[in-house]
């Protein structure tokens, strides 16, 4: 396990490596900050780049543009609650109310050091893990992966907001609307509103989130502009609010381990990324936290989305790694790089080549690590844009917002997608809905339904496949007692409050 | 009649419809194909139809009440939904901007449509003056040239009334 | 002096005339059409799949080979089950600027389940440039499985479960599982090969069937091949007999082809024709390829097209075979 090391450190420590390095890190965090792109893009783009390059620095160069962008994203998330990324859709919910209070400078720091923890408590747990990935990924066939599915699921008992009867109504909106499409199972396009083509591949899901997000807000944004609301002013600003943002993390141990094991968690399972583990992590906190200020701009909250999503990384990582099984689209990014140069991705990787296994792992942190500490010094000028005035700045994102949802797949359409989740978020909104459920139930569905209906193919139909293997159980008894728990506590603290009254 | 009418109600009564299509669809699907869609359709539509019913019996809503103990999460925001209270003439105003944006786009492609649709509305309805809502213009249209067409090589929609074709719907 | 002047201009015209002449004569065109600047290679899958990655190498560098050096950018339109960008090749104007990527067998078998109007297009009108990557497809197990030949999984009393992505894999498993007589069942929807590859390994199922080269990696987990679908044994697999070895003569193979939209000239298709030759012979250009892990064959317009052809007969004859399966899977 540990021969390799040496090599992929020898090679971290040129100073061509260190400056692709450092180069990547700037391209993804760039990426990430645009609404629609990310680092599959900024991946992509970088790929015939690296034709030329020695084989290390290549990987090197890839790895870090694919772990820096995720941290880009949280910046728009907390300036104009624009998610950068899908993953940090959750980032919003807190980081812009700080934001819009004045307390910009220290959201973004806050966000940078909880990415850059999460991030190398994520691979950390990959480097752990190694000597047993292999059998971790064979373990997870398509029942355990329902069950895990089902449990980030039931999250949505966290994130009903008051009342059980709305919440899971839109989630189960949210279900429906990502089961529109081809079903990769049936082969059956079910629901498809009108389209031939169009819809045949669902409802995009960048499309989907940044506008039920990003252009929600942007409405009620030009509704400020033409009220004439006047834009933030900075408190906590300078070096002074990043340094308070870096402190605030550590007073928040547990929670950052909660989340960063959820993103990891999250993560092993392929096709279930940081757009999930973002909303199921925070899910959980805002409902497991005594903090007042939740949903208000609670640091708390902030460090639950932000750690989650960038320790999903080490997680992806797994199956890739071990199996040459992409957990991320990402991922499978990363493993086309490593295909060109002459080494193609599966179990053999960890046998023959465990040198390749360390730069990945070494090239994910140092890009985490590099693009929150340039997010960190940059903090306190970028969090200005929010004393600009919003009539400029809301047409600017707006467009921004339908460019990028245009440029994932150059398709018109999804930019009337976007336009159509923003009104239907922004209505969500104005009437007291939360947005999580239908996030929840939108990103998850997919891979339960998939993961569902294949294990009952394994078994020929016998539901009793989802009971046999422990891992399988675990999941599930996991489950009743998340779903059960909200429902319970409410129940004995109305009860104890019907009893204080009555003394 | 005024209660069918109230926004919220509408919004219940649109995400209703969208899940009996679903339901209604599902049936004639193969079994596979209709097990998540009937399982997840149904309840839906019931929940759906129990908020449109709680407009008029309040109480039915008032049981499925989740309260946590301290955490704020499960306090209605007062802040927000004070603000939530827009206009309607505000609302559909903003509305109409983003559909401008579309139907630009769409006819005469993001190069000409991000600086028009910044100006426009950071005079009209930001109210800013021309210099910074031309200036602020330029800047996004340079960007979004700049960064998507010529660095990344995305072919950014040219618009129909320039030759590119919408695609298949 | 009139009289001079007129011979000295009878005689270039009838040089400049016979120049004109010769040229043609020697099958030489007056002027090579001339290729667009920005050239669109668009595939039907996503980035970091194996024909992406070969894709990708090819835009690098077959410029040089092109007049004017134009640049190529990759295009991924993965949608509609991979049948998205073969119709926007199929859609776009036949003036260079779009030149389509696609596995055959795949967009033959879009076009065999769906029908042209669904699939939206056909793929017999596509102007061939020529075709790559030409692997047999083969059938292997898992490790504890009990078959050790085509026969012993036609013996099989219960149906033998293979797993399985969409498309060209599911459809090659459909005709040789009935061409040959096994009794089979699917166990669809697992995303890429890779993911197929675990299934097996786990036990999912007792069966795949994929290309040869992919299929080599996993020999060392365990994975059992069983059979190569040619008439003559792989270098690689040289102690693995054939299907027709085995009493059933079929020949399955996946191959890259590279094609422009219907109607594009015959002299603009033979500027990137005599490219693409020239390409397939730059040895950086094949080293690349093989260090990606692929073995660059090459076939001409002629033999892609006669490829094409051949295997659309086949997607035809099974097409109902096809559809049937698709139809219980719902």
């Amino acid at each position: 396990m540990f021969e390799g090391i040496a090599p992929a450190l020898a090679a971290l420590f040129s100073s061509q490596v260190i400056g692709f390095v450092f180069l990547g890190s700037i391209i993804g965090l760039v990426a990430g900050i645009l609404p629609g792109l990310g680092n599959i893009q900024a991946m992509a783009v970088a790929l015939p780049f690296t034709f030329g390059m020695e084989r290390l620095t290549a990987i090197y160069f890839l790895s870090a543009i694919c772990s820096s962008a995720t941290y880009g994203g949280a910046i728009p998330a907390i300036l104009v609650n624009i998610p950068g990324t899908p993953a940090n859709a959750a980032t919003t919910i807190e980081g812009y109310p700080m934001a819009k209070r004045g307390e910009g400078t220290r959201a973004l720091s806050i966000s940078a050091t909880a990415s850059a923890l999460g991030g190398l408590i994520g691979i950390a747990s990959l480097v752990v893990s190694i000597p047993i990935v292999k059998p971790v990924v064979l373990f997870f066939g398509p029942p355990e992966t329902f069950m895990l599915v089902l449990l980030g699921m039931v999250t949505i008992a966290y994130a009903v907001q008051q009342n059980m009867i709305r919440g899971l109504a839109t989630a189960g909106v949210g279900v429906l609307l990502s089961l529109v499409g081809f079903s990769p199972v049936t082969g059956v396009f079910r629901f498809p509103l009108g389209s031939s083509q169009y819809l045949w591949d669902g409802i995009q899901d960048v499309a989907f989130l940044t506008g039920i997000f990003g252009l929600s807000e942007a409405i009620r944004s030009g509704m400020d502009a033409r009220k004439g609301v006047p834009a933030a002013e900075i408190i906590h600003a300078g070096f002074h609010g990043a340094l308070q943002g870096v402190r605030d993390v550590f007073h928040y141990p547990w929670t950052l381990i909660r989340s960063s094991v959820t993103g990891i968690i999250v993560g092993i399972a392929p096709g279930v990324g940081g757009s999930v583990s973002n909303v199921v992590a925070y899910a959980m906190t805002a409902q497991m936290s005594k903090d007042p200020m939740i949903g208000k701009g609670s640091i708390e909250g902030l460090i639950a989305a932000e750690s989650s999503n960038n320790a999903t990384y080490g997680g992806d990582a797994v199956p890739t790694l071990a199996f040459g099984i992409p957990g991320s689209a990402a991922m499978a990014v990363l493993m086309a790089g490593l295909t060109l140069h002459g080494i193609p991705v599966g179990p053999w990787l960890m046998r023959e080549h465990m040198e390749i296994v360390w730069v990945v792992v070494f090239g994910l942190v140092a890009g985490t690590v590099l693009s929150c500490v340039v997010g960190f010094l940059v903090a306190r000028w970028l969090a200005r844009i929010t004393t600009m005035p919003m009539g400029l700045v809301m047409p600017v994102i707006v467009m921004l917002i339908l460019a990028g949802s245009f440029a994932v797949r150059q398709n018109y359409w999804d930019v009337l997608v976007t336009i159509g989740s923003g009104v239907f978020g922004f209505f969500l909104l104005s009437h007291g809905y939360s947005l999580l459920p239908v996030i929840i139930g939108f990103l998850l569905a997919g891979a339960a339904e998939l993961a569902f209906i294949q294990a009952l193919y394994i078994s020929e139909g016998s539901p009793l496949i989802f009971f046999k293997s422990p891992v399988s159980l675990i999941l599930l008894l996991s489950s009743i007692a998340v779903a059960l728990y909200p429902v319970l506590k409410s129940h004995f603290l109305e009860k104890e409050r019907r009893h204080e009254k009555a003394a | 009649m005024k209660k069918l009418l109230e926004g919220a109600t509408i919004l219940n009564l649109l995400m209703l419809v969208f899940a009996l299509y679903c339901v209604i669809l599902a049936l004639g699907y193969g079994r596979n194909s209709r097990m998540f869609p009937l399982a997840i359709g149904i309840p839906t539509a019931v929940l759906l139809a129990l908020s449109i019913v709680a407009v008029w019996k309040p109480s039915i809503l008032r049981g499925a009440d989740v309260h946590l103990g301290d955490s704020s999460a499960n306090e209605p925001n007062v802040d927000e939904i004070r603000e939530a209270k827009h206009a309607p003439s505000h609302v559909a105003a903003m509305i109409g901007w983003l559909i401008l944006a579309a139907v630009g786009i769409g006819l005469i492609g993001f190069r000409f449509a991000v600086p028009l649709f910044v100006l426009l509305f950071a005079r009209f309805e930001g109210r800013a003056n021309w210099l910074s809502a031309i200036l602020v213009a330029i800047i996004t249209w340079a960007f979004v040239v700049g960064y998507f067409e010529l660095f990344m090589k995305f072919g950014m929609f040219r618009g129909v009334l320039f030759g590119d074709m919408l695609p298949l719907y | 002096m009139v009289y001079s002047v007129r011979i000295i201009f009878a005689v270039l015209t009838g040089f400049l005339v016979s120049m004109g002449v010769s040229q043609e004569a020697i099958g030489q065109p007056a002027k090579t059409p001339a290729v667009p600047s920005t050239i669109n290679l668009v595939i039907p899958y996503i980035p970091g799949t194996g024909a992406d990655i070969q894709t990708r190498v090819v835009a690098r560098f077959l410029p040089k080979y092109l007049p004017g050096a134009p640049t190529f950018v990759v295009k991924n339109d993965a949608g509609a089950g991979g049948r998205a960008g073969v119709q926007t090749v199929y859609r776009s104007k036949p003036d260079g600027a779009a030149v389509g990527g696609a596995y055959t067998p795949d967009a033959l078998a879009n076009e065999a389940l769906y029908g042209i109007d669904g699939a939206g297009f056909d793929f017999s009108k596509f102007v061939p440039l020529m075709s790559t990557y030409h692997q047999p497809y083969t059938v292997s197990v898992g490790p504890k499985a009990p078959y050790k030949s085509l026969d012993d999984m036609k013996r099989s009393t219960k149906p033998v479960p293979f797993c399985t992505t969409t498309g060209m894999d599911m459809s090659y498993i459909v005709i040789s599982t009935k061409a040959i007589g096994i009794p089979m069942r699917l166990i669809p929807g697992f995303k890429g090969a890779p993911t197929a590859m675990a299934g097996l390994l786990r036990g999912d199922c007792e069966a795949v069937s994929l290309g040869i080269e992919f299929t080599n990696r996993y020999l060392k987990d365990g994975v059992r091949p069983i059979a190569v679908y040619g008439v003559e044994r792989s270098s690689i697999w040289p102690h693995v007999p054939t299907s027709k070895e085995q009493g059933y003569p079929l020949e399955l193979e996946i191959s890259l082809a590279f094609f422009l939209p219907p109607g594009a000239p015959v002299e603009l298709a033979n500027v990137y024709r005599d490219g693409l030759a020239k390409l397939y012979r730059d040895n950086e250009f094949l080293e690349a390829i093989k260090t990606a892990g692929f073995t660059p064959t090459y076939a001409d317009a002629k033999r892609t097209q006669q490829i094409v052809s051949s295997l659309s007969g086949l997607f035809s004859k099974y097409a109902p075979d096809l559809r049937d399966v698709a139809a219980k899977t719902q």
